[in-house]
């Protein structure tokens, strides 16, 4: 309990911001976006303030005001809420800066910056959310607010479907989160966080909607949570609505992509005890976001449009996000999102510049016509062994170093059995290895400078992940072997996790022999069976698995038979 | 007791006479409109300060028709014709108040009244309806007549079954929905607004002595029956071309919620009470927002509207919040008034829940398509576009004020039962099924 105002403040400031700037906009027209970065500024130094605090105390709680309503407004902030809440103002004073000359003599002005603060308020709640039902709610909300602010353009026809498409997948979630919540209550009778834990451990409650085919309560109650959770964080096959926002504002396309697609790895990370009771639903989450990775990433390399490779990266990493989460490793995926959300932002804000330079400058490269491109003979790359010899052993070598580091000089345990250490080790190869390949990609050009950006950015992720794998955790789950309890919940089967170790260092191995061979202009021959089954599913991801025009013919049989039973059957009925 | 007669007869004929004053205005529809405010004002004032007379849950619907005949008055659109709607409600809310203040078998005679003027209508406006319509409202209404008749005659528990049956006429009940769909969708000016909430608030005034007295197996049946509704009026709803037509069937989706809940050995009146004050407002405002519209540019297609919300723009953020409210998301009060339905069950996760759920997914899918094509696009060129003037922005600001306190804080309007005592009871109950 704390008599300290700062973290009402927090919530209060955005909230104020959102309420004012209708009343006052037709007396300081544009001047009101002044009181939304104003606003934003003061939560984000009281954030700051606030992570300091629960970093040197203990969580925060304050009871609500109306405790005799069910819907009590009460807060409790500990570390991870406190992060969350530095992330969230922390992008939301940038995005509101940023809008601010963005929509300059927009229609929209002042609509515009009520809704960013009033979601940015509805962020901050839901990561304060004293219990379930409150998160719930906000949860909810947000999902309205981001879709009345993708369509910001609301005379624009293909906004309005992409935020209409948004919305139906958002409330399907959130409907689905519903269910957990009230299977949750009438489990365990309660919705506040700690209790429902407790309960929870103690409860041994079945579920029944079948005869015969039974299930564990907790593993329901998680399931059908962590449904709402694959909706907001675009988990396959849920993920269909992020790629095609990117009508959206920019600013909204940046909010998006740091903050709120981050909402489910929050959520996993809130509930994380009772994810731990269950096994099963942590195996599935795993499984739904290795698939994602691998389906967002393959998607992402086929398409032609920049925006939805920027939407199907975006759905990739949250799948990685995911799968951190399934394997137990809760406070890597938040350490994982607050890096990937700051990236997407910064990306997102700053494309805008680069457009405009890139139409002012007289001097810019120019696309050459596709008739120029066919006739012109196309330069041979020139081959740097240099480079690919960086590359290919430091991503090969990358285990035995990191193994080296983590046993010796930090002493992690590596012969537990539920794989904690060897899925930090794990992830930060695959994230090293990815990254070295996309710079060899981009300069095939022998360089002691490419050579060092190698090195530079293999060093980083390595750190970076020993970082947030010994003191993320341990600041975000400082209770003794309360990480490592999730780390054995999640562990999969030997067998199964070695084949999926295996198999992707063999993806690895196998881009840098591509690699090689291409660099060299020779070619790998393949089986024919192998080429037939490249264009195949080369066709297959660029129409995106077909998996949005599935969806479409599902709208249209449910309308068709919504027709049939109006017209046909029950058209004597009004 | 004396002093309880005498303001239930006086909260009777006050609207009654009113309307019958009304006459002399009949010709000045603005001085018609303020002389039908006053009088509705006089009578929520009066059932606002009144709290000791009545029952509780009688006094909470009886403030809930005044508010909506209030509502109905202060956002009617004045067009050139006259305002016969305004009659119809202030005698409609007379026989009401009839009804819900009355005890047998007065409080039958009055809703037989209730369903004989409502008959009448259909009669003078038949040249709108279609035949099937005009054979629902005649039958349906006809059959109820009959039932609050005849049923005194039978046994206890069979009288509970005809009463309800007569009842699921007023509460919406697949497939006995279909007069109230035709009054919502014919009734001219801002009756479908009023009857859209009137008329479940008496169905709920009715079926509450009843609901526990009706045997399990007729029990099952109103679960079946509820379920086909949600179903069905979800489907159905997606396909509508016209406004009231989408809310009607939007209304029986709500309702068959509202009976899953009766369904259920656990019902509870403060429940429903709150999910039927909070849906009925919402579908009240619906249909005053589509009265405002339909006055302004005629009773068009949906698609033939768009652009609204550059036009109209104070219309435009009122219907987005009402939308909100009535898609049931929080913070208003379907959001609350379902949470709590939900959390009073003890008998585990059912089908009933999960049919119950698509009903949030079928509001989810089509408010906002409503709404979408009401707002959004290209405004038509030809068309004057007149904003919601004062007394309508004043009534559904006070709707959606009232709607947020139904979320926010109901325990506060409604009395309720307070949620942990709920908690209690629920661990109760589950530590001697599992000892």
């Amino acid at each position: 309990m704390t008599s300290l105002p700062h973290p009402i403040l927090i919530l209060l400031s955005p909230l104020l911001a959102g309420l004012l700037i209708p009343i006052l906009a037709p007396r300081l027209g544009e001047k009101i976006s002044k009181i939304g970065i104003i606003a934003q500024v003061i939560s984000f130094f009281l954030s700051l303030i606030l992570l300091y605090d629960v970093t040197v105390n203990p969580p925060i709680s304050i009871a609500p005001l109306n405790a005799q309503d069910f819907l009590g407004f009460g807060l409790y902030i500990d570390r991870l809420s406190a992060v969350m809440m530095l992330l969230v103002t922390g992008v939301s004073t940038l995005i509101h800066v940023f809008s601010r000359n963005y929509l300059h003599q927009d229609t929209g002005y002042t609509r515009f910056f009520t809704l960013l603060s009033l979601i940015t308020f509805a962020l901050l709640y839901l990561v304060a959310s004293p219990n379930l039902l409150m998160l719930l709610v906000f949860w909810q909300l947000i999902s309205w607010l981001l879709y009345l602010l993708l369509i910001h353009n609301h005379v624009h026809q293909p906004t309005i479907k992409a935020g209409f498409k948004t919305l139906i997948i958002l409330r399907i979630g959130d409907i689905c989160f519903l269910g957990g919540v009230i299977l949750a209550y009438q489990l365990y009778g309660t919705l506040e966080f700690p209790h429902i834990f407790e309960r929870a451990a103690e409860s041994t409650a079945v579920i029944s909607l079948l005869p015969g085919i039974e299930m564990k309560g907790v593993t329901a109650v998680a399931l059908l949570i962590f449904v709402g959770a694959m909706s907001k964080s675009a988990q396959f096959p849920m993920h269909v609505w992020l790629p095609d926002t990117m009508y959206g504002p920019t600013p909204v396309s940046a909010l998006m992509h740091a903050g709120i697609v981050n909402a489910g790895g929050f959520l996993l990370n809130r509930l994380a005890p009772l994810y731990g009771l269950s096994p099963t639903t942590l195996n599935l989450i795993f499984f739904l976001g290795a698939l994602t990775t691998i389906l967002g990433a393959s998607i992402m390399l086929v398409q032609n449009d920049a925006k939805k490779m920027l939407g199907y990266s975006t759905v990739a990493q949250m799948g990685y996000m995911i799968m951190e989460c399934g394997l137990g490793a809760f406070a890597l995926a938040i350490f994982h999102f607050i890096a990937h959300g700051l990236f997407k932002a910064s990306f997102f804000l700053g494309a805008g510049s680069v457009i405009h330079s890139t139409r002012i400058e007289p001097k810019a490269p120019t696309a050459p016509k596709i008739s120029q491109v066919l006739s012109e003979p196309k330069p041979k790359a020139p081959f740097s062994r240099l480079i690919w010899l960086t590359g290919f052993i430091t991503t090969l070598i990358l285990p035995l170093f990191i193994l080296f580091m983590a046993h010796d000089v930090f002493h992690i345990p590596l012969n537990d059995e539920a794989h904690g250490a060897v899925i930090f080790l794990f992830f930060g190869w695959v994230t090293s290895s990815q990254a070295i390949i996309s710079l060899y990609r981009m300069n095939a050009v022998s360089s002691w400078k490419v050579v060092s950006a190698m090195i530079g950015t293999l060093t980083l992720i390595v750190f970076t992940y020993l970082f947030a794998g010994e003191l993320f955790t341990l600041f975000l789950y400082p209770v003794p072997g309360e990480a490592a309890f999730y780390f054995e919940t999640a562990a999969l089967p030997a067998v199964i996790f070695d084949f999926f170790v295996v198999l992707t260092a063999l993806m690895i191995i196998s881009v840098w022999v591509f690699l090689y061979a291409k660099a060299r202009g020779q070619h790998i021959l393949m089986p024919a069976w192998i080429e037939d089954l490249k264009i195949k599913y080369y066709v297959r991801l660029m129409n995106r698995l077909y998996i949005d025009l599935f969806y479409q013919r599902c709208a249209q049989r449910i309308t068709g038979l919504a027709q049939k039973i109006d017209k046909r059957y029950l058209a004597w009925l009004p | 007791m004396e002093t309880t007669i005498n303001i239930t007869q006086t909260l009777i004929l006050v609207p009654i006479f009113g309307a019958i004053l009304g006459l002399f205005f009949r010709k000045k529809p603005k001085a018609l409109k303020g002389w039908f405010f006053a009088i509705t004002s006089l009578i929520l004032f009066a059932i606002f300060l009144n709290p000791e007379s009545v029952a509780p849950t009688t006094k909470s619907l009886a403030l809930l028709i005044a508010l909506a005949a209030w509502l109905c008055i202060l956002a009617r659109y004045l067009e050139s014709n006259t305002a016969f709607d305004l009659f119809e409600i202030l005698i409609l809310m007379g026989l009401g108040f009839g009804f819900l203040f009355s005890v047998k078998p007065l409080n039958h005679i009055f809703l037989a009244s209730i369903f004989a003027l409502l008959i009448s209508m259909q009669w003078r406006i038949g040249g709108e309806a279609s035949a099937p319509e005009k054979f629902w409202v005649i039958g349906l209404n006809g059959l109820a007549i009959i039932l609050l008749g005849t049923a005194s005659l039978f046994s206890a528990q069979n009288e509970a079954i005809l009463l309800s049956l007569a009842y699921s006429m007023l509460l919406p009940l697949f497939p006995f929905h279909g007069a109230y769909a035709v009054f919502l969708k014919r009734f001219p000016g801002a009756l479908p607004p009023f009857l859209s909430l009137f008329l479940p608030s008496l169905g709920l005034h009715g079926l509450l002595p009843q609901i526990q007295m009706l045997p399990p197996g007729i029990k099952h049946l109103l679960l079946v029956c509820a379920i086909s509704g949600i179903i069905i009026g979800g489907l159905r709803s997606l396909v509508q071309i016209r406004v009231p037509d989408v809310l009607s069937q939007i209304a029986l989706v709500f309702w068959s919620v509202l009976w899953w809940h009766f369904s259920r050995p656990e019902a509870s009146t403060n429940t429903a009470l709150l999910f039927l004050s909070a849906v009925a407002l919402s579908l009240c405002g619906l249909f005053l927002m589509w009265h405002g519209l339909a006055a302004r540019f005629g009773n068009l297609i949906i698609n033939q509207f768009g652009g609204l919300s550059s036009a109209m723009p104070r219309f435009s953020v009122l219907f987005v919040l009402l939308c909100t409210a009535a898609m049931g998301l929080p913070l208003f009060g379907v959001f609350s008034g379902f949470i709590k339905m939900a959390f009073s069950s003890t008998s585990g996760f059912s089908w009933g829940l999960l049919f119950t759920l698509f009903a949030w997914v079928f509001a989810s899918w089509r408010i906002p398509t409503l709404m979408q094509s009401l707002l959004f696009g290209k405004q038509n060129p030809q068309w004057i576009y007149d904003d919601l003037g004062l007394g309508e922005t004043t009534a559904f600001s006070l709707l959606l004020a009232v709607l947020f306190i139904l979320g926010v804080a109901p325990q506060t309007l409604m009395e309720l039962q307070h949620f942990p005592e709920l908690s209690a009871h629920l661990s109760a109950t589950r530590m001697e099924n599992n000892p």
